[in-house]
């Protein structure tokens, strides 16, 4: 009776929020994993680091997109609003992260030294797992954050959360490939292009299958839904999301596990991380972008 | 006591005095319009009729504006009204997105509704306590019920299509139209239970 419309409220810039939360969250938990397991400890350190400033630099631009930035202190005044929004949600993890994440990474800098706590010390282990855990939620709940809008079908999927997650977690191994061409192995980053490639292959083909799940249980869910498949169907999610943030990068990973030539698989490397950074954030723009408010009637 | 608003929209003919006078009563900005009419076409040509759909915010019992609202601006009064406070919004547009029946906007500009002109007199009056960069809504004429006046879209409707009143008590004109006229109101599968009711046209 009434057409679809497809929402205008918010776009790139929200866009980009959402993926530099997923990146930056995703780049400091494997930062953590490898630091934990004593691999790679260049690359960790300077990813440790990196994370929380991705995450930071996000959230300017979710502050740029307020109507009336003076008001945002009071996402942090309403604790009542924590029972029922995402949002208010979003704000506390996004803070905690940012400020563990940061305590976690300085010390191992020379500058941080006049810190309380030291490298060794247990308390920036726990910092760390309590940065690692929030982490994980920074890459999580914008899956949320759309997800409980039920006027908007394509959002409104527990699949949306997973998708994020996996494509954080594929980015932040792609920031951690692109960190690693500044360290040699001499530096002790022998061999992580090669664990990244593996990593990276196995990330895209469950990001593969999610996202095709997603597309085929949104689609038969509605005549709403359906119309912003339709809406998916571009330049960006076509050329952009699947050619080359998912398909070129698998066969440039799994090309690079048939290399033997060190510089090689590092480009390698270099060039799927780039790819797979570009999908993330055109994933992120065209599910946003393509969101279809159901009819009022 | 709960506040709320029986459409008949066999009586209703799409004149758009009820946005006119929601217009006069607020003087809205241009570009803002806090009650719509939708237009819509039925059967096939050439039995095709046009139908109306005034849609003022349906006040819903348990918002989905209210429950997204992250710093507390959107809040319920206990006759059932929902309503922002501007000095609390940031214009996240959570809200915006959140309402499945698009009653809400962000003021991004305050501009007179006579395009290229300076806001009139009546304008300068009536958007002095408006705010740019806010969310806004209809706000069922609250100042208007304040003094005992009926919200200006139910006052001015033509047509008589329209009633206000609490549709928490069985014994009420409202409530009595809704029952003896099988009044629903929109998407109730959403379980928003939306204050405003509409009798098939």
């Amino acid at each position: 009776m009434f057409r679809a419309e497809r929402q205008q409220s918010w776009g790139w810039v929200i866009a980009i929020y959402v993926f530099l939360a997923g990146v930056g969250g995703g780049t400091f938990l494997f930062s953590f994993v490898f630091a934990v397991m004593d691999m790679y400890r260049p690359v960790a350190r300077v990813g440790a680091l990196i994370g929380p400033l991705l995450v930071l630099f996000g959230t300017f631009f979710l502050l740029f997109d307020l109507g009336s930035i003076t008001k945002a202190y009071r996402l942090f005044t309403t604790a009542s609003t924590l029972l029922t929004s995402w949002m208010a949600r979003g704000a506390w993890i996004l803070a905690a992260f940012i400020i563990c994440g940061l305590a976690y990474a300085l010390p191992s800098f020379e500058l941080f030294n006049w810190l309380p706590w030291t490298q060794t010390s247990g308390l920036r282990q726990g910092i760390g797992i309590a940065a690692a855990l929030l982490s994980i939620l920074v890459v999580v709940y914008p899956g949320f954050l759309l997800g409980v809008i039920t006027s908007i079908p394509l959002w409104n999927t527990p699949a949306l959360p997973l998708l994020f997650f996996l494509s954080g977690l594929d980015t932040g191994i792609g920031v951690l490939a692109i960190v690693s061409l500044s360290f040699p192995a001499s530096l002790g980053a022998a061999g992580f292009h090669l664990l990244g490639a593996a990593v990276e292959l196995a990330l895209i083909l469950l990001l593969m299958i999610v996202l095709g799940a997603y597309i085929d249980i949104v689609r038969q869910s509605g005549v709403t839904a359906s119309a912003s498949v339709q809406l998916l169907k571009t330049p960006i999610f076509i050329g952009g999301v699947i050619i080359l943030g998912l398909i070129v990068p698998f066969g440039l990973s799994l090309l690079s596990l048939f290399v033997s030539d060190e510089l090689t698989i590092r480009t390698l490397g270099g060039i799927t991380g780039t790819f797979v950074l570009v999908g993330g954030l055109l994933l992120r723009y065209s599910v946003i972008r393509a969101g279809v408010r159901i009819s009022v009637r | 006591m709960r506040y709320g608003i029986v459409i008949d929209l066999s009586k209703c003919v799409g004149c758009n005095s009820c946005t006119v006078a929601c217009r006069a009563e607020h003087g809205t900005p241009a570009g803002i319009q806090y009650h719509k009419v939708r237009k819509y076409e039925v059967g096939k040509y050439p039995a095709a009729k046009m139908k109306f759909l005034p849609m003022p915010c349906m006040h819903c019992q348990d918002p989905p504006c209210l429950r997204v609202c992250a710093t507390g601006a959107t809040y319920q009064r206990d006759d059932g009204l929902v309503l922002i406070d501007d000095k609390k919004c940031m214009g996240c547009k959570y809200c915006v997105l959140a309402c499945p029946y698009e009653s809400r906007q962000l003021i991004e500009v305050i501009e007179s509704y006579y395009s290229g002109n300076n806001p009139t007199p009546y304008e300068v009056l009536k958007q002095k306590d408006l705010k740019k960069g806010v969310v806004c809504k209809c706000d069922f004429c609250a100042a208007r019920l304040a003094v005992g006046h009926l919200p200006a879209c139910v006052e001015t409707c033509p047509a008589q299509a329209r009633d206000f009143g609490d549709i928490d008590d069985p014994g009420s004109q409202v409530s009595r139209l809704i029952a003896a006229n099988g009044g629903t109101p929109l998407r109730i599968e959403l379980g928003t239970k939306p204050s405003v009711y509409y009798i098939k046209g």
